[in-house]
């Protein structure tokens, strides 16, 4: 493949001044399948596109309840990604067990920073191949926090990760020049796109994002789709295949976009 | 110290303070403590509050050792720090509940901290606004045993007071005022400085309002109606 004199470690630097083993630890997030993540003041919520090994197995869980008022949805290796949220339900019960309150959604990206970090600096260990989207809801409000194994960790007001990912970011930046015509910054743009949506509309905007990430032949249904959201005076929840359906539905009233081509162009691994 | 000898723990405080009173009001809390220093019996140094200001929404009165609280001081100003990393005030429950493992897990080592704890405040149900804040009052003793209550007197003045601050209490409940409150505290204090010789006349009643914050109080002195000591036949 790529291979080369300077990625037998992850502490090993390359003359670019880059840490190979780190940038191919990304490329295991990259060909996850994707899942998208969007707030409004309100609510946040993350979407996830789950794949099955074959026609007889089942699909794999890609969205898991941390707590209360917080989950997180996982695109990469799906048993690393399963470490992390293990980690992280841990840092919630542990904060309720010291101050018998919710962790500021804050708190949790300081602690995931801190151990993805940790992978990229001492010999003999391997990053985690995942890239992880954290859906909260605190006294700050609505948080998405996106992680990835190079232990980038960042606040975001919809994102996505995962396997043609670009098409459901290109989405969420389309649909900010709809609202452009009032604002003129990109940024308050996708604010103002989200921030007023009611929770429905949040969930269709990031199943039409992450319908984008789709090849023409392939749809969202029931069984491939993950949808979880939390938000005030709402718990987290994970959505029955029933009430997937029912937004599903409301997704399926607008027209299919051509599916966005993406760069690199490697196939998507099954995992 | 060689390693087969004996570890001896604190057996005993050294410079204490006595009772905390303490009474939610409609939107705050308010404490009251006299500022003597007792060493034994003797009243050793005057003029040392025991209130402490921990933010704008919480207030930490103690009863106990002194010593002890300097260093609790230093513990939660760290918690306060931590919160402020992820953009937040600590609120009374977190502190409460906080402090409550502190000191239960340290008289499970045999070596408590020996303070009654007192935290008052307000708890902010959202940021910035302040209509949802409640009162908060939290009592933790040196075993780690805590609750929350309404009103509370630790000390020499659990067994004096806490009927008379329920009495109080309870002829106007959630709706008292700070001022029939803190007429309330000040009537208690004069009852703990008949009855408990370490209780000093020297005292402060410091508040926690929901739309003020913490405020500290003023240094006031009551002197009290001492005309049934002639009734005392030890009284010269």
């Amino acid at each position: 493949m790529f291979r080369n004199q300077y990625d037998s470690d992850v502490t090993v630097w390359s003359p670019q001044g880059r840490l190979h083993q780190v940038e191919y630890a990304v490329e295991a997030m990259k060909q996850g399948s994707a899942t998208v993540g969007i707030k409004s003041d309100t609510h946040a919520v993350i979407v996830a596109l789950k794949r099955a090994q074959n026609e007889l197995s089942s699909h794999q869980k890609k969205i898991y309840e941390i707590d209360v008022h917080a989950g997180v949805s996982i695109a990469g290796l799906l048993s690393d990604g399963r470490i992390l949220a293990r980690f992280l339900q841990t840092e919630c019960s542990s904060w309720r067990w010291d101050y018998k309150q919710p962790v500021p959604i804050k708190k949790l990206a300081e602690a995931m920073q801190l151990k993805l970090q940790a992978n990229t600096q001492y010999y003999g260990r391997r990053p985690f191949g995942v890239g992880i989207l954290i859906a909260g809801y605190d006294k700050d409000g609505a948080h998405i926090i996106q992680t990835d194994p190079s232990a980038e960790v960042v606040s975001m007001h919809g994102t996505s990760i995962g396997a043609r990912s670009q098409s459901a970011r290109t989405y969420l930046e389309r649909n900010v020049d709809k609202f452009e015509k009032c604002k003129t910054s990109c940024l308050i743009s996708v604010f103002h796109l989200f921030i007023l949506a009611s929770p429905e509309e949040l969930i269709v905007h990031a199943l039409l994002a992450l319908r984008d990430t789709l090849p023409a032949e392939e749809n969202l249904s029931a069984q491939n789709t993950s949808i979880g959201i939390v938000g005030k005076d709402s718990p987290f929840s994970l959505l029955e295949d029933a009430q997937v359906s029912v937004h599903l539905n409301s997704v399926s009233t607008h027209p299919r976009t051509t599916a966005q081509a993406q760069g690199g162009g490697a196939e998507p691994m099954q995992m | 110290m060689n390693a087969h000898d004996e570890l001896q723990r604190t057996l005993n405080p050294t410079c204490t303070g006595t009772s905390v009173i303490a009474l939610q009001y409609k939107t705050g809390v308010v404490v009251l403590t006299d500022r003597v220093v007792s060493y034994g019996k003797m009243a050793r140094y005057k003029n040392v509050s025991r209130q402490y200001k921990v933010n704008d929404n919480v207030l930490i009165a103690f009863g106990g050792d002194h010593a002890d609280f300097h260093w609790l001081q230093n513990v939660i100003e760290r918690q306060v720090l931590l919160w402020k990393r992820f953009d937040q005030d600590i609120g009374p429950k977190a502190l409460h509940g906080y402090l409550t493992s502190l000191l239960y897990g340290r008289r499970c080592k045999m070596n408590p901290i020996w303070n009654t704890l007192v935290v008052a405040g307000v708890e902010e149900e959202e940021k910035n606004n302040k209509e949802t804040s409640t009162p908060f009052i939290g009592v933790i003793t040196q075993k780690g045993c805590a609750y929350q209550v309404k009103h509370i007197a630790t000390g020499l003045g659990a067994f004096l007071l806490n009927q008379a601050v329920e009495d109080e209490w309870r002829k106007k409940g959630e709706d008292l005022s700070r001022e029939d409150a803190e007429a309330v505290l000040r009537k208690s204090l004069e009852l703990t400085i008949y009855h408990d010789c370490v209780a000093d006349n020297e005292f402060e009643i410091g508040r926690v309002d929901a739309t003020e914050g913490v405020v500290l109080g003023k240094e006031e002195k009551v002197i009290g109606d001492w005309s049934i000591a002639e009734t005392n036949c030890q009284y010269e």
